[in-house]
């Protein structure tokens, strides 16, 4: 690669471990031990500049402490974030810097203070980081904004509640890209809107990447939604990356069961009349995960060697883009492709 | 984590202190001060002492609010989205946390307000609240209630009715400005 | 159905009607505020007041229910209708073992020996997929994950054998793995026992996978109803073809999803003629005074003047070859 600019984000071996002990007094009269939730647990990427990373995942695997801890709303257990080549205590040392990372929420509703006019809402962080000279100024500027995101200067007077979920995710937007940022951290964007509302969204995300330059680093639980904006894709499970691809890799030959897996559970538009095959068993407790690999007590695959060896993730045989967690592919005894013969449903 | 003690500390208070009727520690605070200052010390800062009495017997209420309000709201996206743009803390409390509690603590503040005069006219008609020389809708009660039963019934009714009239209006401006400072409602 | 509100009387739904057959699914799908959840609300008599029938009827094997008096309705409900809701912890309560609400369940609406209840229970334990049935009969819901609180509502919804069951976005607060589960569940209980079933959901990946039929809902009203294949294959209403086309795809990638424009109307605002007219593609002048009826759409029905044979629409030739 002649490009030797640094990625926008790396995060090398990242960890978050919270303490969700109950009270002290608690603790004593039941003689409970301290208990530590390992919500993040040593994962690596790196987002090249302009590109989409896209973290999918179940509820709980830890998507969004990741995306807290990019963007320093958490403090690392362990590991470091890098943005832009500095550590991210350095990338964020002033405000000129901290302008060019920028968040987007999931929740349409609790993502705008509702006491606020939108005006001033888009506003904050131009005032914050001295974006703009005066009030003239500032008022153009929330008008272009507005007009970016596809909407109408005079809906700045307004207040949040007068709008419905897909525009309020739209001026959450405006609020993002005030700042100029360079790169987005999109925690479920679209996960509470409407499949309508979500294709607009998911055009204009796509649209002012491509206009603008914009580094996504992209969360969400559907894989649908992933394919159609990912440039490539992390599969976490339990607070670790078991799968990261290249998005068309990913969909066209995944590698890790639980990919597998979750790929068969989707329900299926085409209706091909093809029987989908659920995963069976539920995912376990972050605060006891299992030992070995987090996904043997729900993997068909599984065997001795994955009840006590943690798999490391490695590039993946045949296909080599890939890198995966798995001790059976590693072996060479996953048959991709092939329909899993054990990944029945505990249910029925 | 920050403040965890002091909040673990404030909160044990707290929940003590409202297991007592309030006008018992109102009652307790007065006779405290009373004990430790001179009589006619005491008379001149009667009142701030009465003012005093009352909001450390009612302070748990408001702090319980508070807590369980800015708990709820510094959890929300719109704060989050503030900092990460790396707004102080002070700032974002000030902008964003504050406006947002301030709602619950409007309604517990005119309840209270409503029963803080209800307490100064206890305590005054106990004959401990501010000393007899100044007015105190307490004490016009209080002085009323011995000559009730000689035909002077107007002395303790006039007061008492102000006091209900004052209690009721300022739980409707309550009601009125907690809705006024609603944008949902504007 | 009316609903009063402060502000007068807000018409929430609009003439809705439809039946489903004995084992049949019937699929509502329909984005936020379409008023899905408030039809199924309807059926099982308890909209939420002042929320009201104003008009029409709800027959269950050809006998008027929605006129009957709470008493009555409270024992139809359980036994002959059964309601299965989004948040499974709302739905049980935390206090009693969810052995015992099994029970207490089947024998309100059921003649059965306490002996034979419990018996009971532990079956319909197992038979949603809840492993060592016998010994979890005792456990409290708190004791559950979601997705095994979920199945435990079902059974709950099941366990007196109603006729009908009304789902309301019953898989929305699962995971994707969990979903799957619960559906593959819900299906085969709706074949094996004949039930038939309301299944509501914003989710049309679910409805493809287990509905017969579904009704496609837009502003209160019924856009489009039909054979499931027809309507997510070919769907012949303006909106329904919209909805269908702006759901992401799993098998590839699209630059650009097709998206409808706007955002569906407050039901308090819903505009003259055709409700879907100010987002419509294909709008022409009649949408704008006169409101469709369902009609006949080749395969299924739609609520769109487009197919109106008496009064072809303009241009109605080139959408056919399209
Ligand atoms: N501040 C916190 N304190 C304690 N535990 C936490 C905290 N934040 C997250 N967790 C726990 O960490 C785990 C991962 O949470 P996270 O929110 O990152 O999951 P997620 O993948 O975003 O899930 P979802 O899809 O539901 O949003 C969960 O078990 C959660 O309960
Ligand atoms: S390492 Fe073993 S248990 Fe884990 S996914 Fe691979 S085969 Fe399954
Ligand atoms: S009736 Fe007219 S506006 Fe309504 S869906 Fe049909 S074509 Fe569109
Ligand atoms: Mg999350």
């Amino acid at each position: 690669m002649p490009d030797t600019a640094p990625d926008m984000l790396a995060v090398e071996d990242l960890a978050r471990y919270f303490d969700v002990s109950r009270p002290w007094l608690q603790r004593v009269l039941v003689r409970e031990p301290r208990r530590t939730l390992r919500a993040v647990d040593g994962i690596s990427f790196a987002v090249p500049r302009g590109t989409t990373l896209s973290l999918v995942g179940e509820s709980g695997c830890g998507k969004s402490t990741v995306a807290r801890l990019v963007v320093g709303l958490y403090r690392p257990t362990e590991g470091r974030v890098l943005f832009d080549g500095l550590d991210l205590d350095q990338a964020r040392a002033t405000a000129e810097q901290r302008r060019r990372m920028q968040m987007i929420f999931q929740d349409p509703y609790a993502s705008l203070n509702p006491r606020w006019r939108v005006r001033d809402i888009i506003a904050e962080p131009l005032r914050a980081f001295g974006l703009v000279q005066g009030r003239a100024d500032q008022q153009a500027r929330v008008a272009e904004l507005l007009n970016q995101v596809g909407l109408s200067p005079l809906d700045g007077e307004k207040f949040p509640h007068e709008f419905s979920g897909g525009q309020r995710q739209r001026i959450s937007i405006a609020r993002a890209l005030s700042s100029n940022p360079e790169f987005l951290v999109c925690d479920e964007p679209t996960s509470a809107l409407d499949v309508s509302v979500q294709a607009q969204i998911l055009n204009l995300m796509k649209e002012l990447q491509r206009r603008l330059g914009l580094t996504y680093l992209f969360i969400s639980h559907n894989l649908a939604v992933v394919r159609q904006v990912s440039d490539r894709i992390g599969v976490m499970y339990l607070g670790r990356l078991v799968e990261l691809a290249p998005a068309e890799t990913l969909f066209t030959a995944p590698r890790h069961p639980y990919t597998r897996a979750l790929m068969e559970a989707i329900p299926d538009l085409e209706m091909s009349g093809r029987q989908r095959i659920p995963v069976g068993g539920e995912v376990p407790s972050p605060i006891s995960p299992p030992p070995g690999c987090p996904f043997h007590p729900r993997c068909p695959l599984a065997n001795d060697r994955c009840r006590i060896e943690p798999p490391a993730l490695i590039p993946a045989r045949g296909t080599p883009q890939t890198v995966t967690a798995c001790h059976a592919v590693e072996e060479g005894r996953d048959h991709p492709g092939e329909a899993i013969p054990g990944l029945a449903p505990a249910a029925a | 984590m920050r403040g965890g003690v002091v909040d673990a500390v404030l909160m044990r208070i707290a929940d003590i202190q409202l297991t007592f009727p309030s006008i018992l520690v109102a009652l307790l605070v007065d006779g405290v001060v009373r004990a430790a200052l001179p009589r006619e010390v005491h008379d001149q800062i009667a009142l701030f002492v009465v003012i005093f009495a009352i909001g450390i017997s009612e302070w748990p209420k408001f702090a319980r609010t508070v807590r369980g309000s800015t708990l709820v709201e510094r959890n929300k996206e719109y704060v989050l989205a503030a900092r990460v743009i790396g707004l102080s803390r002070l700032r974002i409390m000030a902008t964003h946390v504050l406006p947002n509690v301030l709602g619950p603590v409007l309604v517990v503040a005119t309840l209270n307000l409503s029963l803080a005069i209800l307490a100064e006219a206890t305590l005054s008609f106990l004959g401990v609240g501010v000393p007899p020389t100044e007015p105190s809708l307490g004490t016009l009660i209080r002085i009323g209630n011995d000559f009730l039963f000689s035909g002077e019934w107007w002395i303790t009714i006039f007061p008492g009715l102000a006091l209900v009239m004052m209690v009721l209006s300022v739980n409707l401006l309550g009601d009125w400005l907690r809705d006024a400072l609603n944008p949902k409602l504007r | 159905m009316n609903s009063p509100t402060r502000r007068g009387t807000l018409v929430a739904l609009h003439d809705i009607s439809f039946s489903i057959a004995p084992g049949e699914v019937l699929g509502v799908v329909g984005e936020s505020g379409a008023g899905k959840s408030m039809t199924g609300a309807a059926i099982i008599g308890l909209l939420e007041p002042p929320g009201r029938i104003a008009g029409g009827e709800i027959r269950l094997n050809g006998r008027r229910i929605d006129n009957l008096p709470y008493e009555q309705m409270r024992r139809i409900r359980g036994r002959e209708i059964g309601a299965i809701f989004q948040d499974p912890l709302t739905t049980l309560n935390p206090l009693h073992t969810v052995g015992d609400q099994l029970i207490e369940t089947m024998q309100t609406h059921m003649d059965l020996s306490a002996r034979e209840a419990r018996a009971r229970a532990v079956g319909w334990l197992e038979m949603v997929g809840i492993p060592a049935a016998a010994q979890r009969v005792q456990s409290y819901p708190h004791e559950f994950s979601g997705g095994m609180r979920q199945r435990v509502v079902i059974a709950l919804a099941l366990c007196a054998e109603p006729k009908l069951i009304v789902a309301d976005e019953p898989t929305t607060a699962l995971d994707v793995s969990i979903q799957a589960q619960v559906i593959a569940l819900l299906k085969r209980l709706a074949r094996e026992k004949g039930t038939s079933m309301m299944l509501i959901t914003h989710d049309m990946g679910v409805i493809a996978e287990t509905a017969d039929r579904v009704a496609v809902m837009y502003a209160g009203r019924i856009a489009e109803i039909g054979p499931v294949r027809e309507v997510v294959k070919h769907p012949r209403h303006p909106y329904s073809v919209g909805l269908m086309a702006s759901i992401p795809p799993l098998d590839r990638r699209v630059e650009q999803l097709a998206q409808i424009e706007g955002s569906m109307p407050r039901l308090s605002a819903i505009p003259p003629g055709c409700p879907f007219n100010p987002r419509c593609p294909r709008v022409f002048d009649r949408c704008l005074v006169e409101r469709p009826e369902l009609l006949e759409a080749g395969g299924t029905r739609a609520a769109c003047w487009l197919y109106d044979e008496a009064r072809p629409a303009p241009g109605m030739h080139e959408a056919a070859d399209a």
